[in-house]
């Protein structure tokens, strides 16, 4: 790396003391090139083992790498934590204006330890960092928030907000940062933690010039990659139909996850689909800074207001593949105006939507047999597809008035520990499903990945794969083909550039951006250190308690066929088993 | 005297200036770091263009850039004549001549004049063009000479 380069530059800020500081890490991020690596290594460091996720000592770490804001696509934010949700290695990954402003802001790595008495907002500007407080604005949605702290601070088109909402400041365990409005750092819990330090929002921003180390071969390097990436057929359909592109296929195949999974086959897809969300719907796309795809899909909603006639609002909504898969067909419903309208409360609330629709589809199953009564959801009868009440419940899980909104608040596996139905609380490794019922591989991967989504090895496309070209993979070479995808896939979130790119930032190509930032590392470099942070983030895991063996399979999931028909719990053991020894033998 | 009044020099017997239909814009920012790069420059700090929402992403987008206008009034503030008319719209900057007051800053309606921290001096749009090429979605386009009718 470049001795001039900030991207080393480290900002660690104490919430309790409110104090920072910055130190150059050219150690780590050397070793580790910058986002997921670096990240895993900072909180190796500064999180101490077994501690209250929720507690001042559990440090939030974002990150971003040498190639952000030089190269198209190197545009997301990792941020890592210890999770709230499943009491082990938080990560998640999120795009917006967040990982340039950071980079032009001056910093690769932000590291916030402490907490606070009363709520405040950390804003970063530069070199500058302001403590403020943010006493007025505790209790109001992600989306007003935002408003309000744009008039309040400067760098308009140069700064990411990133906040809470009403999920994060009561501990919920999946809330979720809202950045740019329509942005998430989603999944596990990275809210609560923000909640738990009475941080309500980080505003960054920054403008600034980077070294490289032959401008010539920057600029051919990226017209050659810039080209690429806007003629690739993957690009079109991000930026086409978007993820939501997804629904129709994957339902043609037998893999939507419909109804609580009761089956994986919707019959209404077709009114769920990206077609008909774009036909109706689609207002604007929107891009991440220095992405020139624009995969972000906004659904304009005309409503008229009951009392008055004549009187509307337009409200604009950001729909993707999962979101449509958790509150659609999961919740067995079509009427996508109610969808959208439980989107956007699950939007301004702050929480993680996959989670948020598992949930309710859990509750919603359990009602109807029987195991919760109008007693516990007090007084809402939860019906699939039926917005309105689904739209209460989410409220009520939030404020949490009573012990069974209590319990879905901390998750689907908790809240079936009580009230039972857990063969169909469809949680892997203490985080609710993602939107793939499409073969062994999908559930496989969510298990084993290091933090238990869907993107940590896409298990998913493995399963599709197989079932285009009519093979299934053993057990065996099943494992060993999600570990090497995760691997390599800890090289781009360590260079932080967007799995949407992947087809793009081949290792030869990474290798040569990589070395105008002053990294001279080939690909087979790269392939090791991949391996290396994969083994870091392990080492995190059992450290933290996280075993391999007996890991909690719900029965659900081998009673509705899945797109590679029935699954097998002897094969899903043994490719974990399979996995478990690539591993540790090699270590 | 840096590469991007060479260029301006070239281009000003045919005229060109930058033309935007801001409706199309996703907010990308590819243009921002293709005028740095223009210019040599890796990042943000010259940029001669900024997107921003309007009140939101929700919203979509301003593109602030200098607009090229015929009568421009940050050359009628300018006390050192730096800033000179461009022949059809927008201006030249000589900045041997300027002394950094920033008043054209201030003259400027649309904020399409930025500042160069280090040196202390404005920064303004050339219509060079180079931008255009990094726009995926045809919101930034060159005008020629006698286009300015459709501007």
């Amino acid at each position: 790396m470049l001795r001039d380069d900030p991207v080393a530059n480290v900002l660690y800020v104490d919430l309790s003391k409110k104090s920072f500081r910055v130190e150059r890490r050219e150690d780590i991020f050397r070793k580790y090139i910058g986002g997921a690596g670096v990240a895993t290594q900072l909180l190796h460091e500064e999180c101490p083992r077994d501690c209250d996720a929720l507690g001042p000592e559990n440090p939030i770490v974002f990150a971003v790498g040498p190639m952000t804001a030089l190269f198209p696509l190197a545009s997301k934010t990792v941020a890592m934590f210890k999770s709230p949700h499943s009491r082990n290695l938080g990560e998640s990954h999120c795009g917006g204006r967040s990982a340039v402003a950071m980079r032009m802001a001056g910093y690769g790595a932000i590291l916030i330890k402490g907490a606070c008495d009363t709520p405040l907002y950390l804003a970063v500007h530069g070199n500058r960092v302001y403590f403020r407080d943010a006493s007025s604005v505790w209790g109001i949605d992600t989306v007003t928030v935002g408003r309000i702290i744009r008039e309040n601070e400067p760098g308009a088109g140069l700064r990411t907000i990133m906040r809470i909402g009403k999920a994060g400041e009561r501990l919920v365990p999946y809330s979720c940062v809202t950045t740019e409005t329509y942005r998430h750092f989603g999944r596990l819990g990275l809210g609560a933690v923000f909640g738990s330090k009475k941080l309500k929002a980080v505003v960054i921003s920054g403008k600034r010039s980077l070294p490289v180390t032959d401008m010539r071969q920057y600029r051919r390097l990226y017209d050659e990659i810039y080209q690429a990436l806007i003629t690739t057929s993957a690009m079109k359909k991000y930026h086409e139909l978007g993820t939501a592109d997804n629904v129709l296929p994957l339902n043609e195949i037998g893999g939507l996850p419909t109804k609580n999974l009761k089956t994986a086959k919707f019959e209404r897809a077709s009114e769920i689909s990206g077609e008909a969300f774009a036909e109706k719907y689609l207002g604007r796309r929107l891009a991440c800074t220095h992405c020139p795809v624009g995969c972000i899909h906004i659904a304009a909603l005309r409503e008229p207001y009951e009392d008055e006639s004549y009187f509307y609002k337009t409200s604009m909504f950001s729909y993707d593949y999962e979101p449509i898969y958790a509150l659609g067909s999961m919740l067995g419903g079509s009427d996508t105006k109610g969808m959208l309208g439980l989107m956007h409360q699950i939007e301004k609330l702050g929480l993680d939507v996959m989670s948020s629709g598992v949930i309710l589809a859990w509750a919603t199953e359990a009602q109807e047999r029987g195991l919760i009564s109008e007693k516990e959801t007090k007084g809402i009868k939860l019906n699939w597809g039926d917005y309105r009440t689904y739209i209460d419940a989410v409220k009520l899980l939030v404020e949490q008035p009573n012990e069974f909104f209590r319990a879905l608040a901390h998750g689907v596996k908790h809240a079936a520990s009580i009230y039972g139905g857990e063969d169909f609380a469809l949680s892997f490794g203490g985080n609710e499903m993602p939107g793939y019922h499409t073969g062994p591989a999908a559930h496989i991967g969510v298990l084993i990945g290091a933090r238990h989504s869907h993107l940590d090895n896409a298990g998913y496309s493995i399963d599709q794969k197989a079932i285009l070209a009519k093979k299934q993979l053993g057990p065996e070479e099943l494992a060993k083909a999600l570990l090497s995808e995760e691997r390599w896939r800890q090289i781009l979130s360590s260079l932080v550039v967007c799995f949407f790119a992947r087809g793009i930032y081949q290792p030869d190509i990474v290798s040569k951006a990589l070395s105008v930032t002053g990294f001279d590392l080939a690909p087979e470099v790269l392939h090791r250190i991949g391996e290396e942070i994969h083994k870091e983030k392990y080492r995190f895991k059992i450290g933290e308690g996280f075993s391999l063996d007996n890991l909690y399979l719900p029965k659900r999931i081998f009673e509705t066929p899945s797109a590679s028909g029935k699954l097998d719990e002897k094969f899903i053991r043994e490719a974990i088993e399979h996995f478990k020894k690539a591993i540790f033998v090699e270590r | 005297m840096s590469s991007r009044y060479l260029i301006e020099d070239k281009i000003r017997e045919e005229f060109v200036k930058i033309a935007l239909d801001m409706e199309k814009c996703v907010g990308c920012q590819s243009c921002m770091f293709a005028c740095a790069r223009r210019q040599n420059e890796v990042g943000l700090s010259k940029t001669c263009i900024n997107v921003k929402s309007i009140a939101g992403m929700e919203r979509g987008f301003n593109v602030v850039v200098c607009r090229a206008c015929k009568n421009p009034p940050c050359v009628k503030v300018c006390p050192t004549g730096a800033l000179k008319s461009r022949l059809g719209g927008g201006v030249r900057l000589d900045i041997k001549k300027c002394i950094g007051c920033g008043y054209c800053c201030n003259a400027c309606l649309i904020g399409a004049i930025f500042w160069n921290d280090e040196i202390n001096k404005p920064m303004i749009c050339t219509h060079c063009g180079y931008c255009v090429n990094f726009c995926p979605y045809g919101v930034l386009r060159l005008e020629k000479k006698g286009g300015e009718k459709n501007a």
